[in-house]
């Protein structure tokens, strides 16, 4: 066959390559516009200055699964935060269950999240009613000065949410 | 004009003598900023929840650092299968109070405690010495510290190691960095205000090798000075650097009759 | 920092030894990890530290599951936490901690729980296991 009439000449496929690449790398870019996609799988170029930015949104939608349009019991979980957090990385936090941990009245889940972190769950706890009493001492990071939530979900299906603001603070030099 | 020289020479050589006397030196070069009933430790300027954190001694997170010391210092290692406790028993050689005389002048070089064990393990044990600043390296060092714990601070600022002594207490006066600061203006002058939201202690060594929350893990006393120059903008010696055992050799004097505190929990 | 490769990461626990029935104790536990949160990058290179946390906590007593624990990136690192437990018989308390790489590592420590008369309650049989309710 001559070149004449073979219609995959060297520009064409040039062209048809070149257009496969600036597709792929557009489809790429376009991915971290998308709406609904999660924190985890944002495209990160390699030595942007990047920082995962806290969603308010996010943590608000978070609470609101966890809750699904039960009532709130305001007394049910107690939360002892500090005041001021002498350093973000290490927060010492407790909680305390009010309930008997017998029958059908023990948490089954306890939610700890914090609103302004870039991942706003913390830790989940799951109790039994060997446990004696549903009471944590744990330790946490804070990015920034927000409020802690603590969600407990017992058993017989009524849920208690409580609130505590911490302040993250910089210090001296930096 | 040759009355005249001789005028100018005696005047010099009076107005030189009263400049460069002993007596003049030696009065300031003992005075202490704090007096002893004065002195706090860092443990006095934290919050409650990080008080808590220190004295409870299983809620220490650098008693895991302690704890794998002990280990570290039982392992035998090399040709001879020495450990540090073939020498060091419990009642021969005995290692408690040993690092509250630390830095010392050994062989005309003043040594820290790190660089201590890797002298130990050089020249007694016959094996590769630690990297400065290694894990191991601060287990050991912290296990050590943590022997004499509750035995007060008391260096040796005399014979030999004066002159660290006094090269220590200049860098302590010394303004370095883009922000022109010297240790004293902000630890002797106004301890106990606050910076920002941070409050500024006195600045001793006593609860060194301490575990830092900000990098999560148990420091010695020279990445605290790096930490300490970075921040005002100067630039930072290298760990294990002669000036930076002059500078804890004065501090831990500046502290003596404090309680070894080691492993604190400090920001 | 996040790549070191030791393999004596320390688990420690602290439980009573001993008990009176029905009483509640704490348990202490604390784990040295570096609790990596996927997100920091290296000063020099900006290669990011890849994620590596401990994902599940599980305590065990007699073989039975009483407690268990989700943890994610939020988690402070050398985490420590404590809980409480019903002393009901006396027996083998377990602690156990799984990271997201699968690898699991584990404490135990022996509870002897007295009842009001100073004897020992020794635990009963594993198929009597679900009459202990009864029991009580």
């Amino acid at each position: 066959m001559s070149l004449k009439n073979n219609f995959l000449t060297r520009r064409v496929v040039f062209n048809f390559i070149s257009g496969f690449f600036c597709a792929v790398s557009s489809k790429v870019t376009l991915a971290d516009q998308q709406v609904g996609a999660p924190f985890r799988d944002r495209f990160q170029t390699y030595r942007q200055t990047f920082r995962i930015e806290p969603d308010p949104e996010e943590a608000k939608r978070i609470v609101r699964n966890i809750i699904k349009g039960r009532e709130v019991r305001e007394d049910l979980i107690y939360l002892k935060a500090p005041d001021i957090a002498e350093n973000g990385n290490t927060v010492p936090i407790s909680f305390a269950v009010d309930c008997s941990m017998e029958g059908m009245d023990y948490p089954t889940v306890v939610h700890i999240l914090v609103l302004d972190n870039p991942f706003p769950e913390i830790a989940k706890f799951y109790f039994t009613p060997e446990s004696g009493e549903a009471n944590v001492d744990i330790r946490i990071r804070m990015r920034t000065s927000s409020d802690i939530i603590a969600i407990a979900e017992m058993q017989d299906g009524t849920v208690g949410k409580t609130m505590s603001f911490v302040d993250v603070t910089i210090g001296a030099c930096s | 004009m040759l009355i005249n020289r001789i005028i100018c020479f005696a005047l010099f050589l009076i107005f030189s003598m009263n400049v460069s006397s002993e007596d003049t030196i030696d009065k300031n070069l003992y005075e202490k900023p704090y007096a002893s009933n004065e002195l706090k430790s860092g443990q006095y300027f934290s919050r409650k929840e990080t008080r808590n954190m220190e004295i409870e001694e299983f809620e220490n997170p650098g008693m895991i650092w302690v704890e794998r010391g002990k280990e570290l210092f039982d392992i035998e290692e090399g040709k001879n299968s020495n450990s540090c406790s073939s020498c060091h028993k419990q009642d021969v050689n005995s290692l408690l109070g040993a690092a509250a005389t630390y830095p010392k002048v050994h062989n005309n070089k003043l040594i820290n405690i790190e660089q201590k064990i890797n002298m130990c393990r050089k020249n007694y044990m016959k094996v590769e010495e630690y990297k400065l600043e290694s894990v191991n390296l601060l287990s050991l060092s912290s296990y050590i510290a943590y022997i004499s714990k509750g035995v007060p601070m008391n260096v040796n600022v005399e014979g030999k190691a004066k002159k660290y002594f006094i090269k220590g207490k200049e860098m302590f006066y010394q303004r370095v960095g883009q922000m022109n600061l010297a240790c004293n203006q902000c630890h002797d002058e106004i301890a106990g205000s606050y910076l920002r939201a941070e409050r500024i202690s006195q600045g001793h060594v006593n609860g060194f090798p301490a575990y830092l929350m900000r990098w999560e893990s148990v420091a010695s006393v020279h990445r605290r000075f790096q930490f300490c120059n970075n921040q005002a903008r100067a630039k930072p010696l290298e760990i294990g650097h002669d000036d930076y055992n002059a500078l804890q050799l004065y501090i831990a004097w500046r502290g003596n009759s404090l309680l070894l505190e080691s492993p604190s929990v400090r920001r | 920092m996040a790549s070191e490769t030791r393999k004596n990461w320390r688990r420690r626990l602290k439980a009573p030894e001993s008990a009176v029935k029905g009483e509640i104790i704490t348990i202490k536990t604390m784990a040295e990890h570096i609790m990596e949160p996927g997100v920091r990058r290296d000063p020099e290179t900006g290669i990011i530290y890849p994620k590596k946390i401990i994902d599940l906590v599980i305590c065990r007593f007699n073989g039975k599951q009483i407690y268990k624990t989700h943890w994610f990136s939020g988690v402070s690192a050398n985490p420590f936490m404590a809980f409480k437990m019903k002393a009901i018989t006396s027996g083998l308390l377990e602690v156990e901690w799984i990271d997201d790489y699968g690898q699991s590592s584990y404490k135990k420590a022996v509870i002897i729980v007295y009842d009001e008369n100073g004897k020992k309650v020794i635990p009963m049989k594993l198929d009597k296991i679900n009459s202990v309710k009864e029991a009580i």
